[in-house]
């Protein structure tokens, strides 16, 4: 869901922090799949009915000695490790009180349980004996020099087989979407952005999935495979060269048609929507928290279903007495540079209007942003920090009126002793007002600002540069009144006091420091990197797929994938418990007792019992979700039409590449065997 | 010169193909032991289904073994490192065909990480010896059967290896080309190389392999050299010049045969094989261009417009 002119992130982007906490999903997910496959091949091995075949899957044989040897005690933690969860759950279920340590966490935003320590670490063997002979033979087997061979002879065939020819499909776009493109200057970079971007993907998307699923099935098919394996290559090496070879095919068509594609936006975007829209916001984004509401992780549900943003009340003039909500925004660091700064400071949010009265027509809803110094407050807690707000404010008001009025008498009564100063006189009232002014944000650390809200629009507050840099002091030059843990700067929200009630809706990514503009461009190609990553992602699957399965069920195969991928959301909301009427086991109770999913379950061992199940089945599902890939992460089009910068570290690197790396190493892995278990040649 | 060093060694090679519930589905070779030695040119022979090509898949480790095992260099057949001094030639060319012959060798050549140099030189050189020179920048798609096959022979030489496998090498090529990939294949066997080649085509075989093991239903029926599977020990072949046949000779033959207990079965005149004659004909039309053959006409036959084209003339007209 998208509104005009402002972006909506409905997840928050990995970083170095969340670092530890992904690996060790990552590692659960992906070992829990490596010690499934363990335990396939053994029983795969078992069941064999011919005794040679038996010799050529039996997995730790791979390696010769203390390495198998190693790898089989790796076999043994990882059953272990599997068995006490499978206790835990036991154990949990019969009632056993410290048997519940043994049960992974139920969301993912809780810290980790000693069960789940004990799954990435079972995990973690288990990928250290799939990967193990791997390595090896990475390291003493696997060419490169081999892979490059056959990754030029998959460019040649992908090039000779006029593959290229099917980028050029993207001329249609460039010579016949202007015809339908809106020239509504606030609207247009966005939808030029739009339309380049969703003509590209599905393009370079076909191509992807075609080149990968059907490039080893033909070699096989055509038994041209015959003469590549009867050379001393590794199977494995044809699987990377196939991948390299159509991912530099790629890599290169994407760009080419990228500039190509942004040369066209440029040019056909009209000056007004350039100077409009033009832009990469480089924003710092706050941490969203509430005060004056039930819960301070988020404010009001009026009863969207889209739960995106939350909302906080405005008072009335008849209701004044009641406490007044806040949204409010802590900046944990704020960058030298920007304290440094001699312009304004520039402050962008887009927030949503909920009236609850019709208000005034063309007036916008009021409201006012306190920035403050927390330092500055007598207590650390959030809540009082709001109550004290206003008191202090009219202190501080109370106290510029006193000090204005005395610099008024002293500078009247000159006026009167030099009446020709006049001017003179004006000038230093004003430099007085405005040390008046400074002085008091010094002394309160607080300082306000009001504007007048339209919806689903950006807009933009300045902050003067000497009030941004008092408020925004380190700690260490504040001395002993510096206090930690604290935000470099908070900021408050709050609708005013008004004639009727009206209600804002806030979201994390609504407000943020403007910390600088990047060009279009730059972002532009940036975004593209993110489409990049879902074609090596297509691309990657298809072809670790057909090492196994034929072309056409490859395809399928992947295609299932990807939609799987960009339809997740539901699953997600079941695997966080966050469905109303809860997961199937609740629901289930609720159909067959007819109870609607407003109503709350009554609290009977019964219902424990359901809401335990219900936890059980969405952990999995959870595990299931984590084994089909998140497209929409890699689409960075949004930040490209809304003219906000993809930064390199944190969106590209952190949440594209290492996500797009995490996902395609098990697929490698898998490639890995199917390739070297299977039989070339077909029976004759 | 005694062969003795093994370089492909099967023992109770088996391979069974299975349905997908592991039920047995057809024995494709049983219990297969043989052994080829280095410098021979070793022939399985075998109707189709016999099992050649399963034993080639299986010592080239496209198949894997349900029981037994092959040896190839002392290796298993699963193993790699062996591909390198094998050169396998599948029975039908099966290249990448949108490359062309310079193209094929170098990537080919790349696969055994043959410096650049040597590759060029080796390439170069099969495509002179193949008699592709011409053809070099053509795609594979443009080529006839035989320049594919031809080209499917230098893939497999491009790592100059010590043992050759061809499956099928003459599958497909006109009589010409037939004569040549055999007399090639005995001048690898000069050169010390040790080749292993597939064929339902017994002439072939006949022609140049030293030992030949004959397969039927996937069990070996006969394995030793050619000479000692063809010599008839009862029959008795004589052969002379210098004298014509006529009664006396025959009497006087059958005389002695009688006197030692024989009895003469037939005497004639030799005659060639029609493979020997096409290549002679041939020879000959390449020697002198434009010498047609012309049948004998016969005084009754209707004439052609114009009149008798060279009447008189015997088969070959200069």
């Amino acid at each position: 869901m998208l509104f005009a002119k402002s972006m909506v992130m409905e997840r928050a982007l990995l970083d170095w922090s969340s670092l530890p906490n992904t690996l060790g999903i990552w590692l659960q997910s992906a070992g829990g799949v490596a010690a499934f496959a363990i335990v396939l091949v053994y029983l795969a091995r078992y069941l064999q009915p011919d005794a040679r075949q038996q010799h050529v899957i039996a997995l730790p044989t791979l390696l010769q000695g203390v390495v198998a040897n190693y790898l089989s005690y790796f076999l043994f933690a990882i059953a272990l490790a599997y068995g006490f969860i499978f206790l835990g759950w036991i154990g949990f279920w019969a009632g056993i009180g410290p048997a519940y340590l043994l049960l992974p966490r139920a969301r993912e935003n809780l810290p980790f349980t000693p069960g789940d320590w004990i799954l990435i670490l079972a995990g973690g063997a288990a990928l250290t004996v799939a990967v193990t002979p791997i390595a090896a033979d990475l390291v003493t087997r696997i060419s490169w020099g081999r892979i490059w061979a056959i990754t030029r002879l998959s460019w040649k065939e992908a090039v000779r087989g006029r593959v290229v020819w099917v980028f050029g499909a993207m001329s249609l776009v460039i010579l016949f979407a202007d015809w339908f493109i809106p020239f509504k200057p606030e609207d247009q970079v966005r939808n030029y952005v739009r339309v380049v971007y969703w003509s590209m993907t599905p393009l370079f998307l076909m191509t992807a999935v075609l080149l990968g699923a059907f490039s080893i099935p033909n070699d096989v098919k055509n038994n041209s495979i015959h003469t590549i394996v009867t050379k001393p290559v590794e199977k494995f090496e044809l699987v990377l060269g196939r991948f390299f070879g159509y991912a530099a095919l790629l890599t290169i068509g994407l760009a080419v048609v990228s500039c190509i594609s942004l040369v066209y936006v440029v040019r056909g975007v009209n000056e007004e929507a350039q100077f409009e829209s033009f832009k990469a916001r480089v924003p710092i984004y706050g941490n969203l928290k509430f005060a004056g509401t039930q819960f301070e992780n988020r404010a009001e549900n009026i009863g969207r279903e889209f739960t995106y943003r939350s909302y906080i009340k405005g008072t009335t003039e008849s209701r004044r007495q009641q406490f007044r909500q806040f949204a409010i925004w802590d900046f944990a660091e704020i960058p030298e540079a920007l304290r440094e700064r001699v312009e304004p400071i520039i402050f962008e949010f887009a927030f949503d209007v909920y009236r609850l009265s019709k208000g005034d027509e063309g007036e916008g809803v009021k409201c006012t942003f306190t920035f403050v110094d927390v330092n500055k407050f007598t207590t650390q807690d959030v809540h009082r920090q709001a109550q004290q707000l206003d008191q202090k404010i009219s202190e501080m008001r109370q106290k510029a009126e006193d000090l204005r009025s005395k610099i008024q008498k002293t500078l009247a009564e000159e006026a009167r002793t030099k009446p020709g100063d006049r001017a003179a006189i004006e000038e230093r009232k004003l430099a007085e007002y405005e040390k008046i002014r400074l002085d008091l944000i010094e002394e309160f650390g607080i300082y306000q600002v009001g504007a007048s809200l339209l919806d689903y629009h950006t807009q933009v507050i300045q902050v003067p540069p000497e009030a941004f840099k008092i408020l925004s002091k380190p700690p260490a030059d504040q001395g002993a009144r510096a206090v930690g843990n604290q935000p470099a700067l908070r900021v408050f929200v709050s609708l005013d006091v008004a004639r009727e009630a009206q209600m804002l809706g806030v979201a994390p990514f609504d407000f943020y420091l403007l910390a600088f503009e990047k060009p279009f461009w730059q972002n532009f190609l940036k975004g593209v990197i993110g489409m990049w990553c879902t074609h090596m992602l297509v691309l990657g699957v298809a072809i670790a797929c057909s090492t196994y399965l034929s072309s056409v069920i490859s395809l399928l195969m992947t295609f299932f994938l990807f939609l799987a991928g960009m339809n997740t959301d539901y699953l997600r909301a079941i695997a966080h418990g966050q469905v109303a009427g809860g997961g199937p086991a609740e629901a289930l109770v609720r159909l067959s007792t007819r109870m609607s999913i407003a109503g709350e379950l009554e609290k009977t061992p019964t219902t424990s019992l359901i809401h335990f199940v219900d936890s059980a089945f969405g952990w999995w599902i959870n595990r299931i979700l984590n084994l089909i890939p998140d497209i929409d992460r890699h689409d960075l089009n949004q930040y490209v039409a809304n003219g906000f910068d993809i930064g390199w570290t944190q969106i590209l690197f952190f949440d594209n590449v290492v996500p797009l790396a995490g996902y395609l190493i098990p697929w490698a892995v898998l490639a890995y065997y199917l390739m070297k278990f299977r039989e070339i040649a077909n029976p004759s | 010169m005694a062969k003795t060093e093994v370089v492909v060694e099967t023992r109770k090679l088996t391979k069974i193909y299975r349905d997908f519930w592991g039920r047995e589905k057809k024995v494709a070779l049983r219990a297969l032991n043989m052994e080829v030695y280095r410098g021979e040119i070793f022939g399985l022979l075998g109707p189709n289904g016999s099992g050649k090509t399963t034993t080639i898949k299986l010592l080239l480790g496209l198949l894997f073994p349900t029981d037994g095992d092959a040896l190839v260099f002392n290796m298993a057949s699963g193993e790699v490192r062996k591909n390198e001094r094998i050169g396998y030639l599948p029975e039908e060319s099966y290249l990448y065909r949108f490359l062309n012959a310079e193209e094929t060798l170098d990537f080919y050549g790349r696969l055994f990480k043959l410096d650049s140099k040597v590759r060029q030189e080796r390439a170069e050189k099969l495509i002179e010896t193949v008699g592709l020179k011409n053809d070099k920048k053509r795609i594979l798609r443009e080529y006839s059967k035989g320049m594919r096959q031809r080209i499917g022979l230098a893939q497999a030489l491009i790592n100059d290896p010590e043992l050759v496998i061809l499956d099928e090498p003459t599958s497909g090529l006109d009589p010409l080309g037939t004569r040549w990939m055999k007399d090639y294949i005995v001048k690898l066997r000069d050169e010390g190389k040790t080749i292993i080649m597939c064929s339902h085509r017994l002439e072939d075989v006949q022609d140049i392999c030293d030992r030949v093991a004959i397969l039927n239903e996937g069990e070996l029926r006969k394995l030793d050299s050619v000479k000692n599977l063809l010599e008839d020990v009862l029959r008795l072949e004589l052969r002379a010049t210098g004298v014509q046949l006529n009664d006396e000779l025959r009497r006087d033959l059958e005389a002695v045969l009688e006197k030692h207990g024989g009895n003469l079965e037939f005497i004639g005149h030799p005659t060639t094989t029609l493979e020997a004659l096409f290549l002679r004909i041939i020879e000959e039309s390449k020697a002198h261009p434009g010498r047609r053959y012309m049948p004998e006409v016969s005084k009754n036959d209707p004439q052609p417009a114009g009149g008798p084209v060279d009447a008189g003339s015997t088969h070959i007209k200069n």
